[in-house]
């Protein structure tokens, strides 16, 4: 139920997110929870999940050292012709990787991070389920 | 001479973005090469060394990852009270390392490293020397 939920925001939010190639939620352990990926990718999100893992260890140092003060936001690694966006969710136990082309503006990624962000937190797996809400949008008890 | 330069860049891009607490270029050892730092500025060059070596490290790996696939423009650390963002210059053998308050606009920095990027990388020793000026801003042969 809770993968379901999940999997429609990250649909949701790609949708805001023309030409995204995928969105990932992962553990710290890179597993992943769920995701969505556009046909133009090419990366497996379990390859971003995996990423996670090694990135892990520079995260955890930054919080630990005196510049990380402060609660981690997000990190944003900008390449050549792609962007990757990581945001922790749960207080660092899960993160969500977003990666998109050099076209998709870095700020409407960390826009669209920052708004779904708590949607994405209340369908993980023991957190308090998304409202449900009809096809005209009004909240079903 | 390149360090003189170096300083003066640094200096230069500081005084081009206001706000900003911190502007150092670190070697890939987290040695200092050249820095800037505001009156407020609370986290001391010299301490970002231990978490450059582990971001460096995590770098390396990165790249040889198959989500690597191209070279690295910049990383951005956001947490509640900072920007941290972090730019290879030189093949990834040094890094410039600004730090600012949230309230500096992250596309300011990033558009402020750009376009010191490159006359950064020529002051570093080695490299081919900025051209020098006279008083009136003529290049001296």
């Amino acid at each position: 139920m809770a993968d379901t939920k999940m999997k429609d925001v990250l649909s949701e939010m790609a949708g805001e997110l023309a030409g995204t190639w995928v969105i990932v939620v992962a553990d710290s352990d890179g597993m992943l929870l769920s995701s969505w990926s556009s046909p133009d990718n090419k990366l497996p999100p379990e390859t971003l999940g995996g990423f996670i893992q090694t990135i892990n260890e520079s995260i955890d140092a930054f919080s630990r050292s005196t510049t990380g003060f402060g609660k981690l936001d997000d990190v944003i690694f900008s390449m050549g012709f792609s962007s990757v966006v990581i945001k922790p969710l749960a207080d660092g136990a899960c993160f969500m990787v977003v990666n998109a082309p050099k076209t998709v503006p870095l700020g409407m990624i960390r826009m669209a991070a920052n708004n779904y962000i708590s949607r994405l937190e209340q369908s993980l797996p023991g957190h308090e389920p998304v409202t449900n809400r009809n096809g005209m949008g009004a909240v079903v008890r | 001479m390149p360090d003189g330069s170096m300083s003066e860049l640094i200096n230069e891009m500081a005084r081009t973005v206001t706000g900003l607490w911190m502007v150092t270029l670190i070697d890939s050892d987290s040695m200092v090469l050249g820095t800037w730092q505001s009156p407020d500025n609370k986290v001391s060059p010299e301490s970002l060394g231990g978490f450059m070596q582990i971001l460096t490290n995590s770098v390396a790996i990165f790249k040889q990852s198959p989500v690597g696939f191209s070279n690295f423009e910049d990383i951005i650390f956001s947490t509640t009270v900072l920007h941290q963002v972090v730019k290879p210059i030189a093949e990834a053998n040094c890094f410039i390392v600004v730090s600012a308050p949230r309230n500096v606009p992250l596309g300011m920095i990033r558009a402020m490293l750009n376009t010191f990027a490159p006359r950064l990388e020529q002051s570093l020793p080695g490299r081919a020397p900025t051209p020098r000026k006279d008083g009136m801003g003529t290049i001296i042969p």
